[in-house]
């Protein structure tokens, strides 16, 4: 009998008193902000039933990025609220349309084994590490120390293939609440996997990669090894996965790897819009990388052949206030909607010139000095430095 | 020391301390109009200047930036963006500052004087005083742009914020070029051709002569190619003019009368736009055909005369009265000052400069082509003198007449002022140039040569520097001297300067500076909205508005090339005066309108600072 759970034991209720309920939920709490920095996020945690005090180091680092536009901080800090994807637009809940996303790899996708398989093997395995259950065993020696594990990663993970590699602190305001017990660390290292260029020139024809796939395909094949790598360096970490959960763009943004597009998402030098990310959270303080301007949104200020183009209509042509934040706000919906009924549309990235005909080719259409920050930049001058009064 | 050069492609080279910045960027290959050193916040040095030593500099950083075709407007913003965003400098003073300039970028009101006590301020930090340097030295050495910027207009089409797009910008006449192209996708035909007749009315004329100062900043051009602007105009010129029927809007008589001399470009604008707005008016033109330089001074083989002629049908028949053969002198001009309550004096520079030299042939380069229809003979050699349109139109007239032809010019074929097109189309068609010499002298018909070492000198005033040489030509017929054009005007005793003569008497055109047609027609419209100013006050009357599709661009926009326009075959060429550049087929115009971007329809609101 005494394997049969309790749930209402009568007399203990009895016994305890509002004021003792009180006390001890004080009491957590106080644990909880004492486990916790001063930027901490108070979330309501789905796995234990209330609410919960998690470690928010990006919030710095977001909050002082100017690339990110954040107006009013309270209004953002207590409106944010994270759900992994907007409704389903009418054309994806169609009957004749039953696992849309399936449907369009066996369509259009040459090896669609292959890609059904890494996605779906790879996934599990992220969920099951996240959960606890089969996670590699970590060295038990660290190898190199945290800079050196930078510079090491970053290497691996370009002869893999991500062109995009930075590290940056992750901020719980742009992940999910359904992650949040998931997200055990606090440094992230993003990878961005390049679509292919050739795949993409064909649209809005897609014949057998369409390019999204192919993306999300190789980030599914390659994460564990770079997580894999770290671990055999000494350092705990897991994988993540390349789904909405934690906002890629933002972190891309906070991480120098690009700025903002003009419908929204990260747009990054070595390939534009044309990438699909991935993560791996560490357990490890690596160097971080700042944010840089890239000079993108002069040249998109001049271009907007995106918004022009879309034939739903969902790219706005200006920011907008939205949550105590000025963004670009792609309606979701419209663009779900024609990506549904036209497969995969795409056509945002097929018209840009960044992501179709390069960043230089690009930048060089502007005035030469919009070419300063081409490179990551390491100022010689202490520009900061104060002279005296004369 | 290592320096990294920067311009489209960034060179890393080994520099001494010793070396010019001249040297540096000849080892380059470059050229630049401004030099900055030592980084985003390094100090600037013009092209003339370039002779300092690297050591000269304090290098902030070993970056050398050749900065082209800039804005100083956009370059102080720039620079005051990336010490708030990138340096992370930020104070209430350097946020006013990047504010007004911003403002100054988007058309919005900035008090100069504020502007000026900001940049006078004693600053703390390096980033701040250098900054404040830099901008003090751009507002001194460039404040002409600084104040076109305060009056809405950026010269070098880079300040989108003060304009819809950047070949509307950099068109004179400012054409809504991106919204006739979308018309004409909707084969409206109609509608577009009346969407450029708001600003020019002799659209079909430019579709066939125009500078394109508009395809030099079209902003598909800076990325990949540019749109065939001019070739679209004229395509859609003539399928509108073939079935004209005008249904173009008068306004009621207002009993004011408005005199026009010469029936040129300039003067033809004032007239439509003056006429439509309800005066009376009177060109006086002195040859037989109206439209001055275009039908005299353009050969028939770029503008036939059949396409002058309907355009100017259209102006008359809205009521202009245009007096042909009628040339104001100092006779009768009291007494067409006083028929009327305003005159316009559009002549042009109808006078050809010549050079001293002992020849028996010798003639202006406007006088050979108006006088094309004498049977004057002249010879089988001859010689232009001049490298700019003029003297190609001479040289491939004379070429047309069976002449061999060779034109000389001060500057290097490459740096000569004449077109691409022309000089591209002067090769095909056999004409000799000799770039780089001057006529030393003339000994019965046999020239001798001399070699123009330079043009320009280091100031950029003309300052040509000659070398004696052995080259020379042997008996040449007739020497044609294309260097220039003087305004002829015997009635008129003061000084010309601007549009405004005195209270009743307007200039427009060639007349105040010679330039292209395109901004004679600009500075017609411009005059003719002036004396509509000046007397019935009710404003142009340019029709009704016209709306603009906005349609879902193709996608493959960025994948195709420009579109050339098909010439004649070079030996069909030299038999007649057949126009050379051919028209659009109606396929070729619609696959050009798809490569448009419509820039009119981008933001122009300025980027967020983000603090």
């Amino acid at each position: 009998m005494s394997d049969v759970k309790v749930y209402h034991n009568y007399e203990d209720e009895k016994k305890e008193s509002y004021q003792s309920v009180v006390e001890k939920w004080k009491k957590v709490k106080k644990e909880m902000k004492e486990g916790t920095s001063d930027n901490r996020i108070m979330r309501w945690s789905y796995s234990n039933g209330m609410f919960k005090y998690f470690n928010n180091p990006g919030k710095v680092i977001t909050d002082n990025n100017p690339y990110i536009n954040i107006v009013d901080v309270e209004e953002f800090d207590l409106s944010i609220k994270n759900h992994p994807f907007p409704p389903d637009p009418p054309a994806f809940n169609n009957k004749n349309r039953p696992n849309f996303f399936g449907t369009l790899m066996d369509e259009y996708v040459d090896d669609s084994t292959w890609y059904k398989t890494t996605l779906h093997e790879s996934y599990e395995r992220i969920l099951s590490e996240a959960r606890g259950e089969n996670v590699p065993k970590v060295h038990p020696e660290k190898l190199m120390d945290e800079l050196e594990l930078k510079d090491a990663i970053k290497s691996y993970a370009n002869s893999l293939g991500f062109v995009s590699v930075g590290v940056t602190k992750i901020d719980r305001r742009f992940i999910s609440v359904e992650v949040d017990d998931e997200i055990i660390f606090d440094t992230i290292i993003l990878l961005g996997y390049e679509m292919p260029h050739e795949v993409l020139h064909r649209y809005p024809e897609p014949a057998h990669d369409t390019a999204a796939y192919y993306g999300y395909a190789h980030c599914a094949a390659h994460v564990h090894e770079v997580a894999d790598f770290i671990r055999s360096k000494g350092y705990d970490c897991r994988a993540r996965s390349w789904e909405g959960f934690i906002k890629y763009s933002v972190h891309g943004v906070n991480a120098g790897l690009g700025n903002f597009s003009t419908y929204g998402i990260i747009h990054t030098p070595e390939c534009g819009t044309r990438i699909k990310y991935t993560s791996v959270i560490i357990d490890a303080d690596l160097p971080l990388d700042g944010p840089v301007d890239y000079n993108i949104e002069e040249f998109c200020a001049r271009c907007r052949m995106c918004q022009k183009s879309c034939p739903s209509g969902a790219i706005p042509k200006e920011e907008s206030r939205y949550r105590g934040t000025i963004k670009r706000t792609t309606d979701h919906i419209k663009c779900f909607d024609m990506m549904a009924t036209q497969h995969e549309c795409v056509k945002c990235i097929r018209v840009c010139p960044i992501s179709m005909l390069g960043y230089e080719n690009a930048l060089n259409s502007l005035p030469s000095y919009y070419k300063y920050n081409l490179e990551r930049p390491n100022y010689k001058t202490n520009y900061k430095e104060v002279l005296d009064e004369n | 020391m290592k320096i990294n050069i920067i311009e489209k492609t960034t060179y890393t080279i080994d520099v001494n301390n010793s070396d010019t910045l001249l040297d540096i960027i000849k080892t380059c290959g470059l050229k630049a109009q401004l030099v900055q050193v030592g980084g985003p916040l390094g100090e600037f040095v013009k092209a003339y200047d370039l002779n300092k030593t690297i050591d000269e500099f304090d290098l902030l950083e070993n970056n050398i930036m050749i900065i082209n075709s800039f804005c100083p407007v956009d370059l102080s913003r720039f620079m005051s963006r990336f010490l708030i965003r990138e340096l992370n400098i930020i104070n209430q003073d350097m946020k006013r500052l990047n504010e007004l300039l911003d403002h100054l970028t988007s058309g919005q009101y900035v008090d100069v004087d504020y502007f000026v006590s900001l940049l006078n301020r004693p600053y703390k930090t390096l980033g701040e005083r250098l900054l404040v340097r830099n901008i003090k030295w751009l507002y001194s050495e460039y404040q002409q742009e600084f104040i076109a910027h305060q009056n809405g207009y950026c010269k070098a089409s880079i300040c989108r914020g003060l304009f819809k797009a950047q070949c509307i910008n950099a068109c004179p006449a400012h054409i809504h070029i991106p919204g006739f192209i979308a018309l004409m996708k909707n084969k409206d035909y109609k509608s577009a051709y009346q969407l450029m007749r708001q600003e020019n009315p002799l659209s079909s004329v430019c579709g066939s002569v125009c500078a394109r100062p508009c395809e030099i900043k079209c902003r598909r051009g800076q990325i990949t190619g540019t749109v065939g602007v001019r070739a679209l105009q004229r395509f859609i010129s003539s399928e509108a003019l073939r079935s004209w029927q005008s249904d173009e809007s008068l306004m009621d008589k207002n009993g004011y009368s408005v005199g026009i001399v010469g029936g040129g470009p300039a003067g033809l604008t004032a007239a439509y736009y003056l006429v439509r707005s309800g005066y009376d008016v009177t060109v006086y033109e002195s040859h037989t055909e109206a439209g001055g330089m275009l039908a005299s001074g353009v050969p028939k083989y770029r503008l036939p005369s059949y396409l002058i002629r309907e355009e100017i049908d259209t102006i008359e028949n809205l009521g202009v009265e245009i007096k042909r053969n009628f040339k104001v002198d100092r006779e009768n001009y009291p007494n067409v000052l006083n028929a009327h309550d305003r005159l316009i004096i559009a002549t042009g520079t109808p006078k050809g400069r010549l050079l001293n030299i002992n020849h028996p042939n010798v003639i202006s380069g406007i006088d050979f082509l108006k006088r094309l229809n004498d049977t004057s003979d002249y010879g089988r050699r001859i010689l232009v003198v001049g490298g700019g349109d003029v003297a190609l139109d001479c040289a491939r007239t004379a070429r047309r007449l069976n002449a061999e032809v060779t034109v000389i010019s001060l500057e290097t074929f490459d740096e000569m002022p004449a077109s691409e097109e022309e000089k591209q189309q002067s090769i095909e068609e056999g004409i000799t140039f000799k770039s780089g010499y001057a006529i030393d002298s003339v000994d019965n018909k046999h020239v001798k040569l001399k070699r123009c070492l330079q043009v320009l000198d280091e100031a950029k005033v003309f300052n040509p520097l000659y070398e004696t040489c052995d080259d020379g030509l042997e008996t040449v017929d007739t020497v044609i001297f294309a260097i220039g054009q003087e305004r002829d005007l015997p009635f008129i005793d003061g000084e010309v300067n601007g549009y405004e003569y005195d209270d009743k008497v307007f200039m427009a055109g060639d007349v105040i500076k010679p330039t292209i047609v395109i901004d004679a027609i600009a500075q017609g419209k411009k005059v003719a909205g002036l004396v509509d100013k000046t007397l019935n006050k009710s404003g142009l009357n340019v029709g009704e508005p016209i709306t603009i599709p906005e349609r879902v661009l193709n996608i493959r926009t960025f994948d195709d090339d420009l579109k050339e326009v098909s010439t004649l075959p070079i030996k069909e060429r030299l038999l007649s005066f057949d126009q050379v550049n051919l028209n659009y087929s109606e396929e070729d115009a619609a696959y050009e309108a798809e490569r448009c971007m419509r820039c009119d329809r981008n933001s122009t609101v300025s980027l967020l600072l983000g603090r």
